[in-house]
């Protein structure tokens, strides 16, 4: 056995924390070599003057009241459970991941199940946005729209040689609506 | 050849883990009984690392205020005493450190010299026969011990205060050095080995 080696069994064997088998082998080793046991001599003397060294005098029953009073000040300790950075980042990644799974999932199928092509949308893009909107073209007449609508007897009185009264009330109504560029006024047509 | 008989506790875990719990529910009395638990393992690691009981008291009264405070943040209700280790040898090292920083402060009662009352200083090895002789060499190796301990490096030095000097169980030395339980016994075998280098002249 390395000198260091038993060393080590010896200061284990001194504490009684080596194995039996071991204790064994180191008995079988001190009963045999004097150097062995001048080592095991000095770290009894060792141990034993470490162990007499005096104790501290404390009156026990009057430091433990003096630390019970300094605790009477303190607040109780209350458990408390706390979620760490490392933890909610674990948690958002395992997030993250099933969100970017069923996402991926999501699209294969739509892809494998549906042959109808969705909307598209062009964008030509150019230096200037153009906009263009193109449709029927109507023809325009220029001149303004009229409409006129006149009401008064079926003829007119001078042909009916009745006096215009007489045939506002006795005769037949007649509605002219015309629609046209020229004024009412332009009709020649008048009712009354 | 015959072991140390090392103090084999029960594990505490599950008892501590419902006291835990009972005070996350507002039970202060049953952090009460953590203090009581607790107190005097705290106070023995703190104090053979500033070698001074005040100062100890000091550390472990604030460890114990931290503690509650965040008690709810504790993982594992059941490693209360491995993780409240770990506050008071954090603590008790910070203070060290500050108090290197501010002025080298004598080991006063560890070595009961300063006291002027060697009576208060119990101890196998701290005589407390009338025999200067003997209370001189005592004080001597006291110092030694204490100087030793402080070359090792932190992890050693924790290692053998928890385990070897105040008997804690090793999983509960290892929950407070953040380790291995085969990490703890390499540790106290380095810190071993090196206090037998150290001390090799009065050993």
């Amino acid at each position: 056995m390395h000198q260091d080696e038993l060393e080590f069994s010896i200061s284990q064997y001194l504490d009684g924390t080596l194995p039996p088998l071991e204790a064994t082998r180191v008995e079988e080793t001190l009963a045999s070599d004097a150097s062995a046991r001048a080592i095991f001599a000095e770290y009894q003397r060792l141990n034993h003057s470490l162990r007499a060294m005096p104790p501290a005098q404390v009156d026990w029953n009057a430091f433990s009241a003096s630390i019970s009073s300094k605790l009477a000040g303190e607040d109780a300790p209350v458990t408390t459970y706390r979620i760490g950075f490392g933890r909610v980042l674990r948690i958002s990644a395992i997030a993250a991941s099933i969100l970017v799974v069923i996402g991926t999932s999501v699209m294969l199928l739509n892809r494998g199940s549906s042959k109808v092509e969705g909307p598209r949308i062009s964008v030509a893009t150019t230096a200037e946005p153009v906009i263009e909107i193109s449709g029927p073209s109507i023809a325009v007449d220029p001149s303004p729209a009229v409409a006129v609508i006149s009401i008064g007897p079926a003829t007119g009185y001078t042909d009916s040689g009745r006096h215009s009264y007489e045939a506002i009330v006795t005769g037949p109504t007649r509605v002219v609506i015309a629609s046209g560029t020229r004024g009412a006024q332009d009709s020649g047509d008048l009712p009354y | 050849m015959e072991p140390d008989a090392i103090s084999k506790q029960p594990n505490p875990g599950e008892a501590d883990g419902k006291l835990v719990r009972r005070v996350c529910k507002g039970d202060r009395t049953a952090f009460d009984e953590l203090i009581a638990k607790y107190q005097r393992q705290a106070v023995a690691v703190s104090f053979r690392l500033l070698g001074n009981s005040n100062d100890a008291m000091e550390v472990v009264q604030d460890a114990f205020l931290k503690a509650f405070r965040s008690l709810d943040t504790l993982q594992k209700p059941e490693a209360f005493g491995g993780w409240l280790m770990r506050i008071v040898s954090n603590l008790s090292l910070n203070f060290r450190r500050s108090r290197k920083v501010r002025q080298q402060l004598p080991l006063d009662d560890m070595f009961g010299a300063t006291s002027g009352d060697e009576s208060q200083s119990g101890g196998e090895w701290m005589s407390k026969d009338a025999d200067p002789q003997h209370t001189l060499e005592s004080r001597e190796m006291g110092a030694k011990l204490q100087w030793a301990l402080q070359q090792l490096p932190e992890k050693q030095r924790l290692a053998i205060v928890m385990f070897t000097i105040d008997e804690m169980p090793q999983k509960q030395v290892a929950e407070a050095l953040e380790c291995s339980v085969e990490a703890v016994k390499w540790h106290v075998f380095q810190g071993r080995k090196k206090l037998r280098e150290l001390l090799k002249d009065v050993l």
